[in-house]
C-alpha cells in the first residue's frame, strides 16, 4: 500500500516536504519512521534518539491528528494516510 | 489634556455581552499586520474590566529578518482549542489571537494575543496561558535570517 509523509520547518528543508511511498502491511507510524529515517544517516538521528526512540518535542500526526509516541507502535496505517512529521514547534 | 485619540474610541455596543455575542476576537494566521486596537474593541464587552494584550516581536539577535512556517489547517485548529480552554480555565469573555507566518523584519509584530475578562488577574493569566501554550502546541517554526545565512530557531520545549 502507499503513504503520504509530509514533512514541516527544517525537516521539509532536510528531507522534502511530501514524499508518496510504497510500504508492506502491516505498518505502524514509527515503522514508517524507520523506512523514512533508514534514508540518510542524518533523517535517522534528526529522528531518534541514542536508545531509538522518537526524539521527544517531534509531533506525530496521522490524517492530521495528533497521536501519541506511545500509540506509534500500535496504531496501524491504512492505504492512503497521510504521516505528518514535525520538529519541535517554535512559535510565539 | 485629554489624550487625542480618546475622543475617537468606538461606543460600545448595547447588545455587547449580556445577549450572546459568542466571540468578536479573531483567530487567524497569516501574513498581514496585526491591528491592536482593533482587537482590544472586538474583545471588548459591556461588563469588561480589563483587557491584556501581547505582542511577541522580531528581536535583533544579530539577524535581520525572520521566516514563519506554520501547518495552517492544524495550527488554527490548536488556538481554537487554546482559545477555549483559556476561556474556560480563567473565566474569559473573548479572545483574538493572530500569529503572523512570513518573513518578517527586526521590529515586526510576530504574534498578537488580546484578551477581555471582568478583572485585571483573569486577563493577565488568561493571556499568559494562551501564549504558553502556543509555544509548546502550536504547529509552528522559525528561521532566522542573517547577513551570511540561515539557521532554524531550536524548538520552544528542546
Amino acid at each position: 500500500m502507499k503513504i503520504y509523509i509530509h514533512m514541516f520547518g527544517r525537516f521539509r528543508e532536510q528531507f522534502g516536504a511530501q514524499r508518496e511511498i510504497e510500504v508492506p502491511e502491516p505498518i505502524t507510524p514509527v515503522d514508517a519512521l524507520n523506512l523514512v529515517g533508514a534514508t540518510n544517516p542524518d533523517a535517522h538521528d534528526a529522528l531518534f534518539d541514542e536508545h531509538h526512540g522518537i526524539r521527544r518535542h517531534i509531533i506525530l500526526m496521522v490524517n492530521k491528528k495528533r497521536i501519541s509516541h506511545d500509540e506509534c507502535t500500535s496504531h496501524f496505517l491504512d492505504d492512503a494516510d497521510e504521516l505528518g512529521i514535525l520538529p519541535p514547534v517554535a512559535g510565539g | 489634556m485629554m489624550p487625542t485619540n480618546w475622543e475617537y474610541c468606538p461606543p460600545l455596543r448595547e447588545d455587547d455581552g449580556m445577549t450572546g455575542r459568542e466571540h468578536g476576537g479573531t483567530i487567524a494566521i497569516g501574513g498581514d499586520p496585526c491591528d491592536v486596537a482593533v482587537q482590544v474593541d472586538a474583545v471588548k464587552r459591556r461588563n469588561t474590566g480589563a483587557v491584556v494584550t501581547f505582542v511577541g516581536v522580531v528581536r535583533d539577535d544579530g539577524i535581520e529578518s525572520i521566516e514563519i512556517e506554520a501547518y495552517e489547517e492544524v495550527a488554527i485548529q490548536e488556538m481554537h482549542e487554546i482559545r477555549d480552554e483559556a476561556m474556560k480555565r480563567c473565566n474569559l469573555q473573548d479572545v483574538s489571537i493572530i500569529h503572523r507566518t512570513g518573513k518578517l523584519p527586526v521590529g515586526d509584530d510576530i504574534l498578537l494575543i488580546t484578551v477581555s475578562a471582568g478583572h485585571r488577574k483573569e486577563a493577565f493569566e488568561g493571556c499568559e496561558y494562551i501564549l504558553e501554550r502556543i509555544k509548546e502546541r502550536a504547529p509552528i517554526w522559525k528561521r532566522e535570517f542573517l547577513q551570511d545565512g540561515s539557521r532554524w530557531v531550536r524548538g520552544n520545549m528542546e
